[in-house]
Formats: structure tokens, sequence, C-alpha cells
């Protein structure tokens, strides 16, 4: 136990629980057993690693793994849970160590790789990082003045320049995650196969890299509220939650269709329709009142739908038509974010599973 | 402790083979509708298993193809065994491409800390030892330059130098020794010499085999997907040698560059296929003319593989008296050449042409080819038997 501890101040990682299987105490065992089901075997920080094959499981002190069986890898995984729960005060320390231990490689890549990929984004452009910034305030132009000058569109809305703007970014950020997450796997098949490291790296990298400009834009959307000078109410307190739920939604998809594409190379082509569809199914340009209620009462179910609106609704103006009030009750809210839940939880034990074969087939 | 830092077993690797592998939708839904799926599965490695010791210097060797490199990945964790299991007892850092992740891009001081962090060295470790990389790779002055600017040796470099930092118990090296030039060779050598008195576990996949006895303590030997020897260095080395020498290499019936006006051609072409140490390589021919032809000269060349010509000569050379062959007439000639080849595949050029050498009746390039196998491997043309002595005056 003692030396468990010891050893994790060293940068590689011990699995091991001591001679007797069982002499460690229930939580670090879990612990172990979850750090390396995480690490999968395709991590070098690893240091006791065991990887098997679906014909049998192998073990190196107590740690036991199997490859290809989902629903075994789920028990681990609300064993972990329950006894965390159960956790003393100082197994608790113990356990924060393990974790900060078990992350540091993972973390390492990851910041070495979004900065990588921010020194090469804008190489060689004039603009440099404007862009960033630049790109979706065009395009809020051209939106702004076919529908908005043009068509009259939002005429009601107050503040409709901003509540358009922040439409338009969130749902950027949405469909520069999914399309960027999707084809970051096979884009980056080099590296797959040349060395083993956590695969869900390489799409965490392109998240928070999307996940950098998203929040430069919301830097330009907060210049345009104290423009227009856009009243901020208590309910702005929503905001990080709502945030939340799209980066989870954006991330479970990019883990869903970047495993997916390694198989099926029609996905991007695929994709990038159905986001040209998503943009006129979400209400992005025009205010959900223009449409009829039984379909918006559909049209709000996409979880990014509801996203986009609750946000307008606790960010710009409260005049905003929400699920809750399509629906007149909150609770409605679980379909949406069910839907989010189930497709983390999904999208990541399909990515899982395929991780172990990314490298032949990216 | 007793327990080996790598235990692999029964191993085995089959690929779907990659151009049957439905990779469209279009094409996944198009085969859902076939009742019979036609998957071929290549077999890269087949129950493969060997413990390697705290400390050892392990030679993976084996002929191209053999699944060498297969078996590093696995244990590298890039590729899952599709059955067995490998337990690595230690932090792991594989050798099997330098300057992995490197961005041409980027300058070379960006790249050090890319590749660091693949390494899994934080940006403060890297800021510690940056210097020292440098220092080992001299390129104190291109730091700042774009890699894409580095002369390739210069990549490799620095690339080695952020990898000697790693700190691990095994490393994989995947012949990485076969690039850079001589006095980077030596001082790869000299790190792994180094690594190996500190008592980090090595494993070694290689061609090489005086490498393989001056470095490992044991090696073993894949052959068809299968290890068909394990054992002291030595012995390996010499298994694998001998992988090269039993069988002669199938020599389809050579169809080389013919040409000529065929007034007189050669019709049998008969050359061993394997040449030991024997004294002498005998051509034996037969020509056949289908004119009348007067005082024809018969030649041959031999040439190495690189295309070299190693000796030659003709019937005139040797002084041979020259009789005019009447059509239908069969001609036989027998070469004895003494065995100075080297070691490695020749060829055989034949020749007739008139007396003048104006015109030619027959120019058979590659007409036959022999593989020469012999103990003494020189990088010359010719190994003739050469005897020393060496005795203190």
């Amino acid at each position: 136990m003692d030396s468990a501890l010891h050893d994790s101040s060293t940068i590689d990682e011990q699995a091991h629980l001591g001679d007797a299987p069982g002499a460690a105490n229930a939580s670090l065992e879990a612990l172990i057993l979850i750090s390396s089901l995480l690490a999968g075997g395709d991590c070098i920080a690893d240091a006791a690693r065991v990887r098997a094959a679906s014909t049998g499981p192998c073990s190196v002190g107590s740690c036991t793994r199997q490859l290809g069986q989902g629903d075994r890898w789920i028990r681990a995984r609300l064993y972990f849970v329950w006894s965390i729960l159960r956790t003393r005060h100082r197994d608790l320390t113990a356990l924060i160590t393990r974790i900060r231990i078990r992350y540091r490689y993972p973390l390492i890549l990851l910041r070495a790789m979004v900065i990588t990929d921010f020194k090469l984004r804008y190489q060689a452009s004039l603009l440099g990082y404007l862009w960033t910034i630049l790109r979706p305030l065009a395009i809020f132009s051209i939106l702004y003045i076919v529908f908005v000058k043009f068509l009259r569109l939002g005429a009601s809305t107050p503040y409709f320049p901003v509540y358009l703007l922040f439409g338009i970014v969130v749902w950027g950020f949405f469909v520069e995650a999914t399309s960027q997450g999707l084809t970051t796997l096979v884009a980056r098949a080099d590296l797959l196969r040349k060395i083993s490291f956590p695969r869900y790296v390489l799409i965490l990298s392109v998240a928070a890299s999307v996940l950098i400009s998203f929040a430069l834009n919301m830097l330009v959307i907060a210049f345009f509220m104290v423009l227009m000078s856009v009243p901020v109410r208590v309910d702005v307190l929503w905001l990080p939650l709502l945030f939340l739920e799209l980066v989870a939604l954006s991330i479970s998809l990019a883990f869903f269709l970047s495993a997916l594409y390694v198989r099926f190379r029609d996905l991007n082509y695929i994709w990038e329709v159905c986001m040209q569809a998503a943009f006129y199914a979400v209400p992005i340009l025009y205010p959900l009142t223009l449409i009829p209620a039984r379909y918006a009462r559909i049209l709000i179910l996409n979880p990014m739908a509801q996203i986009i609106q609750d946000a307008r609704y606790v960010l710009v103006t409260p005049e905003t038509e929400t699920i809750s009030q399509l629906y007149s009750t909150p609770w409605v809210r679980v379909i949406p974010v069910g839907i989010t839940i189930v497709l983390v939880v999904a999208s990541v034990i399909y990515f899982r599973r395929q991780s172990a074969s990314f490298a032949e087939e990216a | 402790m007793a327990e080996p830092m790598i235990r692999v077993t029964k191993v085995s690797k089959d690929f779907l083979l990659p151009h049957l592998r439905q990779t469209t939708l279009k094409g996944k839904v198009l085969n859902m509708f076939r009742t019979s799926r036609t998957i071929e599965v290549q077999q890269a490695l087949r129950d493969i298993s060997f413990d390697v010791e705290r400390g050892e210097f392990l030679g993976v060797v084996g002929r191209n193809g053999s699944g060498k490199s297969t078996l590093l990945k696995i244990l590298a964790g890039i590729y899952m065994p599709t059955h067995g299991s490998v337990a690595v007892g230690g932090k792991l850092v594989p050798f099997i491409e330098l300057g992995v992740g490197f961005n041409p891009e980027l300058t070379g001081r960006e790249n050090v800390y890319l590749n660091g962090a693949l390494l899994g060295f934080s940006k403060s470790e890297v800021d510690a030892m940056y210097d020292d990389i440098v220092a080992f790779a001299e390129l104190e002055e291109s730091m700042d330059q774009k890699l894409k600017n580095y002369s390739s040796g210069m990549q490799v470099r620095i690339a080695f130098s952020v990898a000697t930092r790693a700190k691990a118990d095994v490393l994989l090296i995947d012949e990485v020794l076969a690039v850079g030039d001589a006095a980077f060779q030596r001082k790869c050598f000299e790190h792994f010499r180094a690594l190996k008195k500190s008592g980090t576990t090595i494993v070694f996949v290689t061609h090489d085999m005086d490498a393989v006895r001056e470095f490992c303590d044991r090696a073993i030997l894949i052959e068809n997907c299968s290890i068909v020897a394990q054992g002291s260095a030595e012995d390996v080395a010499a298994q694998y040698t001998e992988l090269f020498n039993p069988q002669p290499p199938a020599t389809p019936p050579a169809q080389g560059k013919r040409r000529g006006s065929g007034a007189i051609r050669y019709s049998v072409v008969d050359v061993p296929a394997l040449l030991r140490d024997e004294g002498s390589l005998s051509l034996e021919l037969e020509a056949v003319a289908e004119q009348d032809v007067e005082e024809p000269v018969y030649g041959f060349l031999i040439k190495n593989s690189s295309g070299t010509t190693v000796l030659g000569t003709n019937s005139i050379l040797k002084r041979q008296p020259l009789s005019s062959v009447s059509k239908g007439e069969r001609v036989r000639l027998t070469w004895s050449v003494p065995n100075v080849f080297s070691d490695g595949l020749h060829h055989v050029d034949l020749t007739i042409t008139d007396r003048q050498g104006l015109a030619v009746y027959d120019h058979w390039e590659e007409a036959a080819s022999f593989t020469v196998v012999k103990e003494e491997k020189s990088p010359y043309i010719v190994t003739p038997d050469t005897s020393l002595v060496i005795a203190k005056a």
C-alpha cells in the first residue's frame, strides 16, 4: 500500500497491488482497474500493462482486462463509482494522486497537440488568428443582410443581431467539433501506426482547439451585447450548464463519428450534407414562432435546438421560445438531455471497442 | 523479482486483407445482400510465446515479411493480438520510428517539445533537458529554423537526441540504426551499450547479424509467422544465415534480353543455380546453326547483381581455332571458370559474333543466373581464395 503511494511520485504508473492479490484495498483496486481499462493498453505511460485478446483474460497482479466486452467494462465502471462512494478520506487522497498520475500523459499530449494545432492553423495567412473571429462575423453579416434586411425575419425579436450571431457561433462550434473530429483519426493515421497513446486524446485535442475559438467568439458576443446594451439577467448562470451540454454532445458525436469514419469513408460527405440540412432544422436563422407549433415541438427535441434556444433565452432575451414554453413544462428537457447522455455513453463504449483496431484500419 | 519483464503468451495476429475490406458504405450495403462473404485472412504471427527477463538484450531476427515488425508493434501496444496476451512489467518506449509526430512546418525547437510530449515529457521537463538535447544533436545554430529546412541527417539527429532522453524500463528498437551515417550509427550503438549496462531491457529487431552477436544476450528467429529458433545470439545468427543458404533460389528459365540475327544461336544453357565454395563454375552450352556461319566467336560475360562486369572472355581471346559451322550443325561448349566470385547473385551474358565482332548472331543478356554463397563476405566484386599467415617476426 505504502509503496504503491510512494511510487506515485515517479513518472510511470505502477499498477502493482502488492504481491498478494487483495492486499490492497478495494477502492485502489478499482481505481487501478479503471486506469487499465481507460488506458486500454494504449498508453506508454502505463507501467503494468496487460493486453489480452478476446479469447481470454490475462492478468498482472490483480488487474484483469478483457477486450471487446462492453458489459464487463460497464460493470467495472459501476463498481468503481460505488467504491468511490464508500471511500474513506485517506483513500480519497491516494485516489486523487492516482488519477493525476493516470492522466498525466494524456494531458501532456493534449496540451502539445492543441498548441501545435494553433501554431499551424493560421500559418502563412495574413490576418492569422483574427480569422477565428472574422469568419463567423462574415457569415453573420451575410445572413443578417439576406434574412433580416431583405426577408425581414426576426423583426419581433429584441436584439435580433446578437440573437442571430449567438446562434451562429454555437452552431459553428458544433459543426467544427464534429466535422473536424470526424476526420482526425484517419488524418493522424501516421501517428496511430507509430506510437501507442490514448487515442481519445486526438479527438479531445480537436475539441479543445475548437473550444478556444468558441471562447474567442464569445468575447465578440460580449462586445456586441455591450454595444447594444443587452441587459444581463440572473438567468445567465445557466449558461455554463448549457455549454457543458453542448460540449458533451459535440464531443460524443465526434468520438462516434471518428471511430465510424475509420471503417466507412463515405461518412464525411454524408455528415457534411447532414450539417447543411440540420442548419435549417435548427432554429438559427428564424424565430421558432414562425413554425407551426406541432412541428416546432418536434424540432425542439433535437438537443442542438434545445441548447441554442435555451442559451439565447438566458443570455440574450427572455422572448425566446424555448422547449419549456412549447410544452409548457421545463421537465420535457429530460428528452434532449437524455439523448445527449445516451450519446455520450454509447459513443465512449463504441470508441473504446474500436480503438484497438485503429492502427490497422485507419 | 522473478517475474519476466515481458511475457508473450501464445500470440497470434491475423490481418484482414485490406483490398477486400469494405470501407465504403456502398460496399457495405452491396455486401449485405451477399450470402457468403469472402474475407481473406492473412496470418502475420502464429502462436508466439517467449519471455524477456529483466535487463536482457533480446534480438529478434527473421526475413522480410516474417512478422518481426508486427510482433514489435504488438509489444508496443499499437496492434492488438488476435489471440494470446502480452504482459509488460514496466514503462515501455518504442523506437519504431524516430521523430514520431515531427511536423515540417514547425521549428526545430517546437518539434523537440512536440516529440518530447509524445514520449511523455511535460513542458517543464523538456525545458530542463533542452540544452542537452540540442548539444547532443550538435544543432545549436539551427533550432529556430523550420524543420523542413533541415537535412534528413539533421532531422534524424534531433529526433534521436530527444529519444535518448526517454526513461524506459523496456526499449523496443526497430532497425532505426539503419539510418544515418557511420558516425551517427556509432553514437547509437554507444547509447544502447550504455543502456544495456544500466539494466534496461531491450528488444531489438534487425537484419544485422554482427549487431546481434555483439549486443544480444539471446535471440529469437521468426520464419513464416512463428518462432523457429531461440537461444544464444551466436546460434540464432548462424541459423539465420543458414536460412538463406540451403535453398537455391528458384531460377526461372531466364528470359533476358536477346538480340542478334539468329544465324547461330544458343539452344541449351546449363549453369548451376548455386555455387558454394567449389573451385569452379562450369557453363555447359550448346548452339545450333540456322544457316551456314563462317568462323563464329563464342563469348560470355559474368555480371554481379549491381550490374558490374566481374569477368568475361571469348573464344578468340582463348586462342581457340575458329571453325565454320554449316546449317543444322550443333556446337557444344564447356566453359570452366574459377570461382572467384563474391557472395551474391550473378548473371551470365552469352554472345556469338563474327570474327570482327561486327555481325551479332546471338547476344543474350542474363541468359542464366547463379547465386554464390561464400563464408567470406566481401563488398568487392571478386573474392578469390586468399590466405593469410600472421606470425610475430
